[in-house]
């Protein structure tokens, strides 16, 4: 079992991440790689850090809250399973099965903190029916603690009971369970790569998706090897278009 | 006019966007909350404007905040000249959409999940090279983009805001065509779905990954992938929806030893 400071300790660096993600973003601490990193650090084992950080970064790779969209989440998920791995001693495979149910479980938390921040909103409006500029300077700084507790609170609970509950779990649970989590755990990926492609004009560039999927599936080059490739192709391609004299077309929206 | 105020709404969109984002009016607050210095400031000697404007910046809000920097620029500055409430809520709104779609592409789409995928290869090799190098490099675009997205965008106006979505624009282009060898990619990368089903033909076993690598490798990656983005696509589902999806069909291949 996880002491009551480190505990505590995971709970403010959840805090700090979620409040990086939505605030300040300094470096996108709420990203698995760097949040893991911390968590690694904060529980004396930085190697666990390093490796489930960077197995959920690339799990998650392209899941991002655009237009403040409910995701997975990963940044929790990635601290509760290392320290829940660092307790109860689980190695690799069991932090990541570990992980997977807290990213999906912790998508409620943010629901619930979007939907109370909508009593700022409603106060807001009354402050400016009465134009108090002080009231509103003075609310919005509660806003932090919001977001906070959303996630500070349930991670604490998770850290401290946790390994409790997983070891209870996984006395109980026959082994290919945690193998089928894992194979699911595999495909997870697919998700934050839809995201991606549905942000990106794939029907009209599709050749250069083409491209990236031939030199890693028939080639196997490594990712160093794919992105000078696919710089050629870029420089290439820019360089016909402006040879005929047709740069990237001007988005019509903008004309006010 | 005053330098003062446009420095206090950079540095708070740097250190509170976001923080009351709530699910009716997203960043609504968040955004009157930027631009109470200069509304404070322009309208002290007529309270009954300075509730009217207070109200109109409290209207629904959502943009990308990294790029969100222009926008607070330009309405500062034409509060300061105290331009008619309409047309400022109308050039909010126009440009609130086509920022967004750039900054998102641009930043988080692109940008980030490069550095952060590159960052987690460090990383898995056992170096916190990976998390180290990753900080600076995110950080400093970030903060640039925003206090210099705001400060500039006020003190040169909206010629300024033409010229940086005509830049952008091209930058954009490039970015996806790039985005797109890199996704392309990573769906063969990242994705882990190879079957173990084979079949005994008289003596010999054949393995059915190898058939299938032998038609297309990586197909069944490629499959969940493009499953993934019609259901984000066509049925309109949630990214968490999917992710339910894909724990429940990969927990059942996965336990009936199909994957």
């Amino acid at each position: 079992m996880l002491s009551i400071g480190t505990s505590i300790a995971l709970a403010l660096w959840a805090a700090v991440c979620i409040l990086d993600l939505k605030c300040f973003k300094i470096a996108l601490l709420s990203r698995p790689l760097l949040a893991g990193f911390g968590a690694g650090i904060i529980c004396g084992n930085i190697p666990l850090g390093l490796t489930v950080g960077s197995t959920l970064e690339l799990m998650s790779m392209g899941i991002w809250n655009y237009g403040g969209a409910t995701i997975p989440d990963y940044t929790c998920a990635t601290i509760v399973s290392i320290a829940i791995a660092t307790a109860t001693g689980t190695d690799f495979n069991g932090s990541i099965a570990i992980a997977i149910p807290v990213a999906l479980l912790f998508t409620y938390f943010d629901i619930l903190a979007m939907t109370y921040n909508t009593f700022y909103q409603h106060k807001a409006d009354k402050y400016c029916e009465e134009g108090n500029v002080k009231a509103l300077e003075r609310m919005h700084p509660l806003g932090y603690l919001t977001w906070a507790i959303s996630r500070g609170l349930p991670v604490f609970l998770a850290c401290f009971f946790g390994s409790w509950v997983v070891n209870a779990i996984f006395n109980v649970c026959p082994e290919w369970v945690f193998t089928a989590i894992g194979k699911a755990g595999g495909i997870f990926p697919a998700l934050g790569i839809a995201l991606l492609l549905k942000m990106m004009p794939a029907k009209k560039y599709w050749m250069f998706l083409i491209l990236g999927y031939v030199l890693a599936a028939y080639f196997d080059l490594g990712f160093i090897g794919i992105t000078l490739c696919g710089a050629v192709a870029v420089g290439i391609t820019e360089l016909s278009k402006r040879q005929q004299g047709q740069g990237p077309q001007k988005t019509k929206a903008l004309d006010l | 006019m005053s330098e003062k105020a446009i420095k206090k709404t950079a540095w708070r969109l740097i250190t509170s966007f976001q923080a009351c984002e709530n699910y009716e009016r997203e960043q609504a607050y968040d955004y009157l909350y930027c631009m109470l210095p200069t509304l404070e400031e322009t309208y002290k000697d007529d309270p009954e404007e300075l509730k009217k404007r207070l109200k109109a910046h409290n209207e629904f809000f959502n943009c990308n905040p990294i790029f969100t920097g222009p926008i607070l620029g330009i309405t500062s500055a034409m509060e300061e000249n105290k331009v008619d409430e309409k047309t400022i809520q109308s050039l909010k709104v126009g440009l609130m959409g086509p920022l967004a779609g750039i900054g998102d592409t641009l930043v988080f789409t692109i940008y980030i999940s490069i550095l952060f995928s590159l960052g987690a290869s460090f990383a898995q090799q056992g170096s916190i090279v990976g998390p180290l190098m990753v900080i600076p490099l995110t950080f400093i675009p970030l903060f640039l983009c925003r206090y210099f997205g705001t400060t500039i965008a006020y003190k040169k106006g909206m010629e300024s805001i033409e010229k940086i979505t005509a830049a952008l624009d091209k930058v954009t282009t490039i970015a996806q065509e790039f985005g797109l060898v890199i996704i392309g990619a990573m769906s063969v990368l990242l994705v882990t779905a190879k079957t173990s089903i084979s079949f005994s033909v008289g003596d010999t076993t054949i393995a059915l990954q190898d058939k299938l690598d032998a038609l297309l490798p990586g197909l069944l990656s490629v499959l969940f992938v493009f499953v993934s983005y019609k259901l984000l696509t066509k049925a309109k589902w949630s990214p968490v929806k999917v992710l339910f999806f894909l724990l429940g069909v990969g927990f059942v291949l996965g336990a009936i030893g199909v994957l």
